[in-house]
């Protein structure tokens, strides 16, 4: 419990510190944050559409972190998922099925980007650590290449594709909110991420390989392969809630696709204790947060990045707790 | 395509990947130094309209040096290094756009009236490189950060306290890292723009992997990197399009991955204790 009064410390620290930095009244740039990511119907659908990306590279940081494998390419990994996403949706004819296409292929993207960095730490040794890093460096070349060269929309000089049909979007029950199908879609991935990790041997053996990997060894797990699966499926999870995002909120690519989702999963992850509901918890108030920030912007001009700082701020406060945890 | 072209382009990234190479030979794995080197180039931007470009540098170290410090401070508290550096990209990311889109807000346009003239940071890196792998090797204080890195444990024995060690190497590290965001500012740019270190902090991590911990080698992957770059300046300024723009803004990450991947596993050595949280034996 006190992960959570801490990061709630750091919250209300930093955005105090941030509407003190403006000048602005910091009751009503509370009040402003709260309307618009708790007021209304249409906040709170705002908030919830705003954790969808952070629970998918949430539950990818905890799978892969319970593992004892830091996947730190969740970014990269969502943006080749939306990339692979905007292909195949652009490329097939419409249709409810093309809709199962383009979150399998946002899937199967981002696990692949992943292998790439399972190959590279099976054959040469490298750290998963970096390899993810520079992946998601070149994910983000490739976004521009993409919405520069093959993918643009043709007929326009802008650097983004060109919309997907109506049919392949993931509907949205309450218009003009944008809360989307992609919130259902996450829960069922959290729960299946939590049935997975807990009652199953698979998960038993990829907890032990994160907790205590000299043990799960001499018990006969084969620590490598296990860990591998894990990185695969962390980098699936991501890629998939790449596809989501733009099926659901953007309906096309274009470069900055993600303000950093992959980055601030990792926080989620932490801060919900690296367990699916926790993460989803997390996803929740950062999600809230996100929200809420565009309300702060217009009423105290504090600017929607401080976002970043606040949940960095938090990742470095819960990393020193944890490590006060550890003998 | 001149030396000193490569020189010029180099420059930010050598610093920053000695930086990162001091701090690993301490043991500290330092994957935020993007968020460090981001810090110090908006403060110095912000600096340089008002006390001048050489003052400048001055408060780009400082900033590189205090990030550093503070990042120094969450590791020794025993903080998992590959979690806290994660944060410390955020935190950067987050404090340089929040205080340049707040600024931006009230007319600050980040363009710098004078910069440095050429060679006091390009020779300076090179200079130091020499210097670096001497301290390390040669010194009896160097042998005592190398020992942080490999055996802390060791150190301890010895009556010295390694935290404390880590602790000061941080603070020198940063200001390396600080000076190459400082360049990027005052030499590169002339002006502070998001995200303007596109990736620099990483691949100087990336460098100092594949230089294995050796200053003579960091510095030739960089300068060999840097003349890559610089090539791909000149295909640009030709208007020649053989591989598209985007694209070969991915090629140092790439050749990274490749030449890591092709690298024999054994050779990845490295610091023993890089990574490692070190405790206090009472």
């Amino acid at each position: 419990m006190s992960r959570w009064l801490l990061a709630c410390a750091v919250i209300a620290a930093a955005g105090l510190g941030a509407v003190a930095a403006t000048g602005s009244n910091p009751l009503e740039a509370a009040r402003a944050a709260f309307e618009s990511a708790l007021g209304s119907s249409l906040a709170l659908q705002e908030t919830l559409a705003k954790a969808v990306p952070l629970l998918w590279c949430g539950l990818a940081a905890a799978v892969a972190f319970r593992a004892g494998v830091w996947n730190i390419g969740a970014e990269g990994q969502f943006l080749v998922g939306a990339t692979a996403a905007t292909a195949v949706g652009l490329g097939l004819p419409a249709g409810s099925w093309s809709l199962a296409a383009s979150l399998l292929a946002g899937g199967l993207a981002g696990g692949a980007w992943a292998g790439v960095a399972v190959l590279l730490r099976r054959m040469s040794g490298v750290s998963e650590v970096l390899s993810t890093i520079l992946l998601n460096l070149v994910a983000v070349a490739l976004v521009g290449w993409a919405v520069h060269g093959p993918l643009q929309e043709p007929g326009r000089g802008l650097p983004q594709s060109a919309a997907l049909p109506r049919e392949a979007w993931l509907w949205r029950p309450f218009e003009p909110g944008r809360l989307h199908l992609g919130c259902v879609l996450v829960g069922l991935a959290a729960t299946v991420v939590w049935v997975a990790l807990h009652r199953s041997r698979w998960g038993l053996e990829l907890r032990a390989v994160g907790d205590r990997p000299l043990a799960a060894r001499a018990c006969g797990v084969a620590v490598d392969r296990v860990q591998s699966v894990a990185l695969l499926l962390s980098g699936a999870l991501a890629g998939v809630g790449g596809a989501v995002e733009l099926l659901g909120i953007t309906h096309r690519l274009f470069e900055r696709f993600s303000p950093g989702y992959g980055y601030s999963g990792i926080a989620t992850a932490l801060l919900g204790g690296l367990e699916p509901a926790g993460t989803a918890a997390a996803s929740l108030l950062f999600g809230a947060m996100a929200a809420g920030s565009g309300g702060m912007q217009r009423v105290a001009g504090v600017p929607v990045v401080t976002v970043l700082l606040i949940q960095g701020l938090v990742v470095v406060a819960l990393a020193v707790r944890r490590g006060d945890e550890r003998p | 395509m001149s030396v000193l072209e490569i020189v010029t382009v180099a420059a930010p990234l050598l610093w920053a990947a000695l930086g990162e190479l001091l701090g690993q030979r301490a043991g500290v794995l330092n994957i935020g130094t993007e968020g460090v080197m981001l810090t110090a180039c908006l403060a110095t931007a912000l600096a340089a309209p008002v006390v001048g470009p050489w003052w400048a540098l001055l408060v780009g170290l400082a900033t590189g040096a205090i990030s550093n410090g503070l990042f120094a401070e969450v590791v020794a508290a025993g903080a998992d290094q590959v979690v806290a550096g994660t944060g410390v990209v955020l935190v950067g990311l987050g404090v340089t756009g929040a205080v340049f889109r707040h600024l931006q807000a009230q007319g600050f346009a980040g363009a710098l009236v004078t910069t440095l003239p050429w060679g006091a940071v390009e020779l300076a890196g090179l200079a130091l490189v020499p210097l670096l792998a001497w301290f390390l090797g040669r010194t009896r204080t160097g042998l005592v950060v190398r020992a942080c890195g490999e055996c802390p444990e060791a150190v301890a024995a010895t009556g010295v306290n390694p935290v404390q060690v880590r602790r000061v190497v941080l603070l020198a590290a940063g200001g390396l890292v600080g000076v190459g965001g400082a360049a990027l500012v005052l030499r590169a740019s002339g002006a502070f723009v998001e995200g303007m270190t596109a990736g620099r902090g990483f691949l100087a991590l990336a460098l100092v992997l594949l230089g294995r911990w050796r200053p003579s080698l960091v510095a030739v992957g960089t300068l060999l990197l840097g003349a890559a770059t610089a090539f791909q300046f000149h295909l640009q300024g030709l208007g020649l399009e053989a591989v598209p723009y985007h694209l070969l803004l991915a090629l140092p990450y790439l050749a990274t991955l490749l030449v890591l991947a092709l690298m024999p596993p054994d050779r990845l050595g490295g610091p023993a204790a890089l990574g490692k949280p070190y405790r206090r034996q009472r």
